[in-house]
């Protein structure tokens, strides 16, 4: 969603209702943004139910702390810091939960089959996906998912990173440098 | 450094639409809306449960205050026969300033000398009450025991 000026004072006018204890109003706020988070969600977890289960909470908590949003107009920048925090700690918890197998391994030993066709094998190409991701750092994982977000500029992204662009063009430059080689097979 | 990789980020890209055009969007609606109406219902339920607890809390005081109050009346009015006993008994202890009639009973002596003086009363040291009453203080020092605990 393309948040102009117009759709920044709807959506500003929504969460000032929502604050005022106008439920529906939030109700209202969802359908507009759950698409870019749940795309975020995908981008840093490349899973859908984890990400379902992060954009579940993140609203959860969006609604919860609607009340300190001092500023309604920055909703969608709000809302999505709260996704890439979720979808973090949940990649953190899955983390500590799994048991340890190093993609590099399991890709350049098991994976000698020559690139699926498309569609036959999506899954498999989404299984690698999946796991590549988990290699990245945190950061990396964050900053590569939000520049993928098509209208987010680097300052946004940085302000959500909680560092400066300068800093994310380097993350996202380190876990393609990463994805690169993770995915080799599937990008020739 | 931030050149792109055009491969990479349509691989990326390209995983997430997909993903996005199987999203099951209808699900994560209801379950939202779910937990969003449970919060909602949480939220309103204790705005909705004072009133009632307070008119519960003045019933209750009301109850045990009434209580309180009838019992104390009871005691007071619905008895006169014992409120009657009470103040003959103190018209019968006589006019005031007068005390000593009272106090001859008093003197609990053997002694006739203490006898003699009515208004003191005296304990003397052959008064049953004033006997060691400890078992081991009554026992004979020949019976060989003693109140030292052995080491």
């Amino acid at each position: 969603m393309k948040d102009d000026g117009r759709e920044q004072s709807e959506t500003a006018g929504l969460v000032r209702a929502a604050q005022a204890g106008e439920k529906a109003a939030f109700d209202r706020l969802v359908p507009l943004y759950q698409r870019q988070a749940v795309a975020l969600a995908l981008g840093i977890l490349r899973n859908k139910d984890d990400a379902a289960e992060v954009v579940q909470e993140a609203f959860v908590k969006a609604y919860l702390g609607l009340g300190g949003l001092s500023r309604p107009e920055r909703f969608r920048f709000w809302l999505l810091k709260i996704v890439a925090n979720e979808a973090i700690s949940r990649r953190r918890a899955a983390r500590r939960h799994r048991i340890s197998t190093r993609l590099f391994i399991a890709i350049r030993t098991e994976r000698r089959s020559p690139r699926p066709q498309e569609g036959e094998d999506a899954d498999e190409l989404q299984n690698a996906v999946e796991q590549a991701m988990r290699q990245l750092t945190d950061k990396e994982a964050r900053a590569i998912a939000l520049f993928g977000l098509d209208d987010l500029p680097h300052e946004e992204v940085g302000q959500i990173m909680g560092c400066s662009a300068g800093a994310v063009r380097w993350h996202v430059h380190r876990a393609r440098k990463k994805l690169r080689v993770l995915l080799k097979e599937y990008l020739e | 450094m931030n050149q792109g990789d055009p491969k990479i980020d349509d691989l990326l890209q390209r995983n997430v639409q997909r993903q996005l055009e199987t999203f099951d969007w209808d699900r994560l609606s209801a379950r939202l809306s779910g937990r969003l109406d449970r919060i909602e219902h949480q939220r309103l339920s204790p705005r909705r449960q004072w009133p009632a607890a307070a008119a519960a809390a003045i019933i209750l005081l009301a109850i045990v205050l009434g209580g309180t109050v009838w019992r104390w009346e009871a005691r007071m009015h619905g008895h006169p026969d014992v409120m009657q006993q009470i103040m003959a008994g103190v018209l019968d202890a006589g006019p005031l300033g007068d005390p000593i009639s009272r106090t001859d009973n008093l003197v609990a002596s053997t002694d006739p000398q203490a006898i003699l003086l009515p208004q003191q009363a005296q304990l003397i040291s052959g008064d049953p009450l004033l006997k060691p009453h400890s078992l081991w203080d009554q026992m004979p020092a020949s019976a060989g025991y003693t109140k030292e605990r052995p080491q």
